[in-house]
């Protein structure tokens, strides 16, 4: 997971969802330890955002697109979002360095996802289009996990 | 298997494909000797083991299956079948939502989006709106910077939802319920814009080359300077607000005229059709219909954003 030089296409041939679901699970448990019981926003959220990147990258890419390596690429690149949780626990995220810690996990799940993607996905020219919309899903988990 | 050689020893009813079995072993050959009679009919099952017994009547028995050559046969047969099944349900979801006319619109890449960003926050010098032409339609996204896609529309709306719960958050209005209230509102507001752009083009029998999936991405670029106006909102309240406002309103305009002109308004040299009683007819009307749709957007654009600013707070 940490961002390496170089990264390739057979990474992705093996689709394992027991990961992602273990970084969801944690990431509830972190935001139930914040005192808020979000379970079925992050299910909801999570769902849809799958769709959503599935739908926009088989109709951008080339090649065919499956959604259980979608799944599994963006659970594993939760890991920073489940951190970030767990430092909202202790400290609270709402001030200035708050936003730069999540803005840098942001970035940090993105870059790798859309690595991944782009790798995977035989795109050319079009990883920052790839990252945004995965920037966008982290996000929106980033704002279940600040306010 | 211990059977006799295969193909099978001859059998008078033996079927013309060799290593079939025949089906029904009643079934009269007028090739060959008559049937024996139903009482007398030999039992074949001990000649072959895998053959029915004589009085099974027409039915293929699950033993068939295990003969290699069957099992193949009967393998690709069912490929073949998904495969078409597969291809017989993709044309059906074709005809509803077509699928490689939308790809056309996200065929693009990094140079573009940029550039095309830049266009909709500064059009006033770009010089050569036309558009090139393909075989069967316009050039790809990628190709030609003055075509239509929905790559920024789609990513501009999603993002105007999450502008809109950051900012609501930051006013300590935020609830995830929110997030669905804008997105629906928003989209809404979008799909009634394109209803009454395509209902007055019908009704006012202007025939253009826009087609609507054109119109919803002309419709989605509002979003953009939606999003660049709300940003300032939250560095300089509300004049922050109206200058962004104003300022995305006018290229917003500018851009949509200059692109539109190029397709709605009959120009002498337009690469399609050529047809001399399509030319200057309802000319005025055409303007009209450009206005509208330019006109109409800085409206919308105040309208979907203005309850998201916060009037200027003292810090406590």
């Amino acid at each position: 997971m940490i961002v390496s030089r170089t990264t390739d296409a057979s990474v992705l041939q093996d689709t394992d969802l027991a990961g992602p679901l273990v970084f969801c699970l944690a990431l509830g448990a972190f935001l139930l330890l914040s005192g808020k019981v979000h379970f079925g926003y992050i299910y909801a959220i999570g769902v849809m955002g799958c769709l959503g990147i599935y739908a926009l990258l088989s109709l951008m890419a080339v090649s065919a697109v499956t959604l259980g390596t979608m799944v599994s690429v963006l659970g594993y690149c939760l890991l920073p979002m489940v951190i970030l949780s767990g430092i909202n626990v202790v400290l609270s995220l709402q001030g200035l360095t708050g936003f730069v810690l999540t803005g840098l996990a942001i970035a940090w799940c993105s870059l790798s996802a859309s690595k991944l993607f782009v790798t995977a996905l035989f795109m050319d020219h079009q990883q920052p289009l790839v990252a945004y919309p995965c920037a966008l899903l982290y996000g929106v988990f980033a704002l279940i996990t600040i306010f | 298997m211990s059977a006799p050689a295969y193909p099978p020893p001859y059998n008078p009813y033996a079927s013309a494909v060799p290593g079939n079995m025949p089906p029904n072993m009643n079934m009269y050959d007028g090739r060959y000797v008559l049937p024996p009679p139903y009482t007398a009919s030999p039992d074949y099952s001990r000649i072959h083991p895998s053959f029915p017994p004589a009085d099974q009547g027409f039915s293929i028995p699950s033993q068939f299956l295990n003969e290699p050559l069957v099992a193949n046969v009967a393998m690709q047969y069912g490929q073949a079948l998904v495969g078409s099944g597969k291809q017989l349900v993709g044309q059906e979801l074709e005809k509803y939502v077509p699928f490689s006319r939308i790809k056309y619109y996200f065929a693009v890449d990094t140079r573009y989006v940029t550039k095309k960003l830049g266009l909709l926050f500064f059009p006033f010098t770009h010089s050569d709106w036309s558009l090139r032409y393909e075989q069967d339609g316009p050039v790809q996204p990628r190709y030609e910077i003055n075509a239509p896609d929905l790559y920024i529309p789609t990513m501009a709306y999603v993002t105007y939802v999450l502008v809109a719960g950051l900012v609501l958050g930051m006013q300590d209005r935020f609830t995830p319920e929110v997030l669905s209230i804008q997105a629906s509102t928003a989209l809404a507001w979008t799909v009634f814009e394109i209803i009454v752009e395509l209902i007055t083009m019908y009704i006012t029998n202007i025939q253009t080359n826009l087609k609507t999936l054109d119109l919803i991405a002309y419709g989605g670029y509002k979003y953009v300077g939606i999003i660049f106006a709300v940003l300032l909102s939250i560095l300089f309240h509300k004049t922050g607000y109206f200058i962004g406002l104003i300022y995305c309103s006018m290229s917003l305009i500018f851009f949509l005229v200059r692109t539109l002109k190029v397709q709605i308004l009959p120009i002498g040299t337009s690469p399609s059709h050529h047809d001399p009683y399509m030319h200057n007819s309802g000319n005025k009307r055409r303007m009209y219909l450009l206005l509208f749709v330019a006109g109409i957007q800085p409206f919308l654009m105040w309208w979907l954003s203005f309850h998201l600013i916060s009037p200027p707070v003292p810090k406590s």
